[in-house]
């Protein structure tokens, strides 16, 4: 049974606390977002979980495994400005992770395929980073966490570099895929629409040092369709998250 | 575009080649020979026994020395940029012998090896392989961090991430190394021959005593066009193996 369970995570910079004993948990197929102002800590929790940077204390376990403070075994992860090896083509990009774990070439090119096509870039697989719009950089940049097959997946702001049109697209085709391939997910937003619109639990952040101000289980069935966002209901708690972080910021 | 490009260079070389013409006829053979002249000596000089195996020479011994420091700076800068220990040691002594040209240290080389090949290939070596380590260096501090992050983010080992990230990062800077290398390679073998007058250095030492300039100046002009074709080679190498690298810089 796959789970994720937090606990107890601290972290200062330099004297500067960011995290003060944080724990969350996320349940089997569950995607849950993280929301909070930038700068309060998101990203550091989420590479804490990913093994990229080290607690000052706390534990990570996954599916039974204490994975604290060590990177791969899992996980996968999807990085803001996409970033892709500008040496590889969109292809060798998504078969990276399995390059690593020393999948033969022949084996990771059919796996690679199948990920390109899922996120609808059968025709790119021999194109540069740079001959792809920002929209199709991610797609390859989604398409290479899922590849590896992780049972989590971490999104930190996946889609706030690219324009409002491309980010709904995306987030339509993240649900879409994700639906086929349920995994957890955890993903890193400051964007209250956004995080309506994919999670089933939102956990919404203070500013720094980051800590949970409230757990929003997010009411609305899948599949999600776009006119959803104009539903009473979905602006009702978007306009109650707002306030919730306006009053957090000025306390 | 690059047609374009291509008549603009065109008409630069025109003017210059007016210019100096002009200058020639004001000035006289003895001291500037016209282009008319200058070509007219270098059909001569091509035509003398004595040129062609007095450039061999000279080519072969000075690709020896940059091959070498080739070999031995490229391995080094990368070292040095990825390692403070290896950069805390070498750089004061690459940054102090950098400044030393090798007209200075000629003198020196020829009491401790002689006149022969081992003088020419050191001479080459010495003023090379100091470019080549500090463009290495330099190429290798600036690899994405980002990047090494994602690779670790997928579980790259050390090992793997020197090979599928930094290597691939640095194989464009490996041939800008090689084209500032080779302009400093030709430089002083150049020097170095016309301290022993032997080879093309030699050509250039015996021409210089002509009463015409132009022989002089057609050993230099064809000095030029080795060097500019022998870089303009390397160019097409980088671009063609590295197409994007091209689009990053813009270059
Ligand atoms: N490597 C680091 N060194 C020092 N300070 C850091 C480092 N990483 C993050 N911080 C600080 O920690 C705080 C939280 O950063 P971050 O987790 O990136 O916030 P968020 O992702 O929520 O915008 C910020 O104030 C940031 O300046
Ligand atoms: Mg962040």
């Amino acid at each position: 049974m796959a789970h994720l369970t937090v606990s107890n995570i601290s972290k200062s910079f330099a004297g500067l606390p960011v995290l003060v004993d944080q724990s969350l948990e996320v349940r089997e197929g569950e995607f849950v977002a993280l929301l909070g102002p930038s700068g309060c800590g998101k990203s550091t929790l989420l590479q804490i979980i990913n093994g990229l940077v080290s607690a000052d204390s706390g534990r990570v376990v996954l599916d039974g495994k204490d994975i604290t403070g060590r990177t791969g075994s899992g996980r996968g992860m999807v990085f803001q400005g996409s970033d892709l090896f500008p040496w590889r083509t969109a292809l060798e990009n998504v078969a990276f992770g399995l390059e690593v774990m020393g999948v033969s070439k022949a084996e990771r090119t059919r796996r690679a395929m199948h990920y390109l096509h899922m996120v609808g870039l059968d025709g790119a697989a021999d194109k540069w980073p740079h001959q792809l719009s920002g929209g199709m950089q991610q797609r390859v940049g989604i398409a290479r966490a899922f590849c590896i097959q992780p049972s989590l997946l971490l999104m930190d702001e996946p889609f706030g570099a690219l324009d409002v049109q491309t980010r709904d697209i995306l987030q339509d085709e993240l649900v879409r895929i994700w639906e086929a391939e349920r995994k957890m997910v955890l993903f890193v937003t400051h964007g209250i629409e956004e995080a309506l619109y994919l999670a089933d639990r939102i956990l919404v952040f203070s500013k720094r040092p980051a800590h949970v101000l409230k757990e929003i289980t997010v009411p609305f069935e899948r599949p999600r369709r776009e006119d959803m966002k104009l539903a009473p209901e979905f602006l009702e708690l978007r306009r109650e998250i707002s306030d919730l972080l306006r009053h957090d910021i000025k306390a | 575009m690059r047609t374009r490009s291509l008549a603009v260079n065109a008409l630069g070389i025109l003017i210059v080649l007016a210019l100096w013409q002009v200058a020639g006829m004001r000035l006289g053979e003895a001291l500037v020979a016209t282009p008319v002249q200058a070509a007219v000596s270098l059909v001569a000089t091509l035509r003398e026994g004595a040129f062609w195996p007095a450039l061999w020479s000279m080519l072969w011994q000075m690709l020896i020395g940059y091959a070498a420091a080739l070999l031995v700076g490229i391995p080094l800068g990368i070292a040095m940029g990825r390692s403070n220990l290896v950069l805390a040691i070498v750089k004061p002594w690459a940054s102090l012998f950098i400044v030393v040209s090798a007209a200075a240290i000629v003198p020196l080389f020829i009491i401790l090896m002689g006149r022969g090949v081992l003088f020419c290939t050191s001479i080459v070596f010495v003023a090379t392989v100091w470019y080549v380590v500090l463009t290495m260096t330099e190429a290798a501090r600036g690899v994405s961090p980002r990047l090494l992050d994602v690779a670790r983010a997928f579980d790259a080992s050390g090992f793997q991430r020197f090979r599928m990230v930094i290597l691939p990062a640095l194989y464009p800077y490996v041939l800008i190394a090689a084209r500032i290398g080779l302009v400093h390679a030709l430089r002083a073998m150049v020097t170095a021959e016309m301290f022993i007058s032997a080879g093309f250095g030699g050509l250039l030492n015996d021409a210089g005593l002509d009463l015409s300039t132009a022989p002089l100046f057609a050993l230099i002009v064809m000095l030029m066009l080795i060097s500019i074709s022998a870089t303009g080679v390397l160019r097409w190498i980088g671009h063609r193996s590295a197409p994007w690298y091209r689009s990053q810089t813009g270059g």
